[in-house]
């Protein structure tokens, strides 16, 4: 037993000294027992810092003698030294991790990592509506989808990507397996959302043809509500989205065109028939502009005072979106009258 | 010699005389056009600078009422308030020897050149453009944006010439772009077009045409940077919170530009490595400068956003930025974005090799200033911004 322990450790040691196979990013030999190399990070980035760590079963490592090696010299030697750290290199290089491990019976054991880092990230957008020019990204809220491009920067020593097509992609939501998105070259991902409250928690593994090259990136989408914002709409200058009405505003003026904006609503366009607008001012409905349902204009001739105006949008078929504002809007003009404000359809 | 022929001869001479006198009229008229202004008072506002007649260099165009307003043929105060009419975008001319400002104004498109000498404005075109919602320059081209009927964006890639005519010369780019840089190495664009599955990155020529797709996204929301040294830079557009990524665009891959971080803001510098970014999260605003890929990042000691800061020209590494006097907090960057919550920012110069930000300028207690869209002239002796605050379009001289 002890000569087939020592022959099988002897073949151990010249592999790791002699020539260290470059199959894994950081794939542990086994030789002869259960002993590994653990990577913390798992999948480590470019330049970041990595600790490793012997396992051993059967083996007491606090009393064994334990050499680390990093691309051929020893990085930290001792006895029951059973982690090392070391600094990944950049992207495309990789680094030959070996470890050896003379236990208090003289016998030997080794094992042997790559540390190849990578990097992949996981980018999130979502195709809710925004206005024209709108420097902000869309944000998912209920209806609407969460996007999702997973952008791996798997780079071979010789300095080449990996393609896309070369790539495995596995995604997660919650931690469940999306098998029906998940697959080879499938770098990214629409999931409809559905809930109206709580976040979405999206895990995408990815792993090159070969074996070579691996990740895994979270990111965590909390959902949004939409934001119903009013703007003047000049009729000069345009939407003013640059300054959203405050909820109580002072026009210097007797008659305005307003523009309401659902942000990150499920719509297509402002416009959109499955949209609905409900205007009311002083508690009285008032039709809507005729083809731009989001806007509408009041005439407060010979009148004075505080106009509530009041919007809500819902959805046709999404019956979680509904979004309601309230604004105070006093205008300058003359004299009080029974029926305060005209609207562009009166 | 009858009395009909008399009559006729009379009619004649009476006809002459009619027609010349129309014509007269119709030459006196367009004469007078380009001295007509159009002051829209019946809505309580000016048009100011923009309704600034071509070749007028009236006061008027400064902004009325402000203290910094420029009474044309003297210098203007060091923050001068150049015109009260909103502007859709600015930029300095590089190809006149003297300092120019050019804007262009949004209700109509026109384009005006500002003289920071003697605080004057003039147009330079008639091209009418109107609702004109963003506008870039790059020497003597200008792109207007804006909104058609059916709500689709578009784009129009002009030429400037000045001097030789007012007439605003171009192209009309496909629609629905959504966003654009003018590519200052290559004399063309670049820019976002729609797909049925998110953008490309597509380069072309100024007039639309020798389209090349650099890259292709299923995502939709990103910002484009095209640099003099050639390199294209996108960018998502940035939400509060939310990772936010940056990327050179390379032979139709994308290399890191920055770490991912929440509420990614970015500003590159053409011709080095060097890059201001902000992050924005629960705790407002913060923001870094690196001066190299290789090179670790420095946290400076202002709370802004990339978008309020600028590059300076020449070899150091200077850079300056409008600061928020009050410190946003948490959830700024999206309500900014929307136009909920407006800034009143002081400038501050930024050295990068340092990490060191030094104030320079705080404007009167009863000037709000929003900054948006700073440039700078490519001598580093003036800063021009547009106050978000009412679009309209300033100039800060750096030196008294």
């Amino acid at each position: 037993m002890t000569a087939t322990r020592a022959l099988t450790s002897a073949t151990v040691l010249a592999a790791l000294f002699i020539a260290l196979p470059v199959y894994a990013q950081f794939d542990a030999g086994v030789f002869g027992t259960n002993i590994s190399i653990a990577l913390s990070p798992q999948y480590p980035a470019p330049l970041q810092s990595v600790h490793l760590t012997v396992n051993a079963a059967g083996i007491d490592l606090t009393e064994s003698t334990i050499v680390w090696r990093a691309g051929g010299k020893v990085i930290a030697q001792g006895t029951g030294k059973n982690s090392a750290d070391i600094i990944a290199g950049p992207l495309g290089s990789e680094t030959a991790i070996g470890v050896s491990v003379t236990a208090s019976d003289g016998s030997q054991y080794g094992a042997q990592a790559i540390v190849a880092p990578t990097q992949l990230d996981l980018l999130a957008g979502s195709d809710s509506y925004t206005p024209p020019f709108y420097l902000g990204r869309a944000l998912p809220s209920a209806g609407t989808n969460l996007i999702l491009q997973a952008l791996p920067h798997f780079k071979r020593n010789n300095g080449t990507l990996i393609a896309d097509s070369d790539i495995t992609y596995t995604w997660k939501q919650d931690g469940q397996v999306l098998g029906s998105i998940s697959g080879r070259g499938r770098s990214f991902a629409i999931i409809p959302i559905v809930h109206l409250y709580g976040g979405n928690t999206i895990t995408v593994e990815a792993e090159s043809s070969d074996g070579t090259r691996s990740g895994e990136t979270t990111v965590n989408v909390p959902l949004s509500q939409p934001v119903l914002d009013l703007y003047e709409d000049h009729p000069l200058y345009g939407v003013l989205y640059s300054g959203a009405l405050h909820t109580s505003t002072h026009i210097p003026d007797s008659e305005m065109a307003f523009a309401a904006i659902p942000y990150f609503a499920e719509a297509r366009a402002i416009n959109d028939p499955q949209l609905s607008y409900d205007w009311r001012v002083n508690d009285t409905r008032i039709s809507p502009s005729a083809g731009s349902p989001q806007e509408i204009t009041i005439n407060a001739d010979n009148s004075s005072g505080q106009a509530a105006l009041s919007l809500e949008v819902t959805h046709a078929t999404n019956y979680y979106f509904d979004a309601t504002g309230l604004w105070n809007i006093s205008f300058s003009s003359g004299t009080v009258s029974q029926d305060p404000f005209r609207t562009n359809t009166q | 010699m009858n009395r009909g022929t008399i009559i006729r001869y009379a009619l004649l001479v009476f006809l002459v005389v009619i027609l010349g006198a129309i014509t007269g009229w119709y030459f006196f008229l367009r004469s007078q056009t380009g001295a007509t202004q159009s002051v829209d008072t019946a809505r309580g506002f000016s048009t100011g600078g923009s309704a600034a007649p071509f070749g007028n260099t009236g006061s008027g165009n400064a902004g009325a009422g402000s203290s910094t307003a420029g009474q044309s043929g003297t210098k203007p105060a060091q923050l001068w308030h150049i015109a009260t009419a909103p502007a859709a975008g600015i930029g300095f001319a590089t190809t006149t020897a003297l300092v120019r400002l050019r804007f262009v104004d949004r209700a109509t498109g026109y384009v005006f050149e500002a003289n920071p000498e003697i605080a004057s404005t003039a147009r330079l075109t008639n091209t009418l453009m109107p609702k004109t919602y963003e506008a870039l320059f790059s020497e003597d081209a200008v792109i207007e944006r804006s909104v058609d009927e059916t709500g689709a964006i578009t784009t129009f890639a002009g030429t400037i010439h000045a001097g030789t005519s007012t007439s605003l010369t171009g192209t009309t780019l496909p629609k629905n772009i959504g966003a654009i840089s003018i590519d200052p190495k290559l004399g063309g664009v670049v820019y976002l077009a729609r797909t049925g599955s998110g953008v490309s990155v597509v380069s072309a020529a100024w007039d639309g045409t020798k389209t090349k797709t650099l890259y292709a996204s299923p995502l939709a929301d990103w910002r484009v940077w095209a640099l003099q040294d050639g390199r294209t830079i996108i960018a998502q557009k940035a939400a509060d919170g939310l990772p936010g990524y940056a990327y050179v665009v390379k032979n139709n891959t994308l290399d890191a530009l920055t770490p991912s971080l929440p509420g990614l803001t970015i500003l590159p510098r053409s011709g080095s490595g060097a890059i201001i970014y902000g992050m924005s999260s629960g705790a407002g605003p913060v923001l870094f400068v690196q001066l190299s890929a290789s090179s670790s990042a420095t946290r400076l000691p202002i709370a802004t956003v990339a978008d309020k800061c600028l590059w300076a020209p020449g070899a150091q590494p200077i850079a300056y930025c409008a600061v928020p006097q009050v410190k946003p907090t948490g959830g700024f960057l999206d309500a900014w974005y929307r136009g909920e919550i407006h800034t009143s920012d002081a400038w501050w110069k930024v050295d990068a090799s340092t990490g060191q930000a030094q104030l320079i300028f705080t404007p009167a207690s009863n000037e709000a200033l929003d900054v948006i869209k700073p440039v700078m002239d490519p001598g580093g002796a003036y800063i021009a911004f547009i106050n978000n605050v009412d679009l309209s379009p300033w100039l800060l001289r750096l030196n008294l």
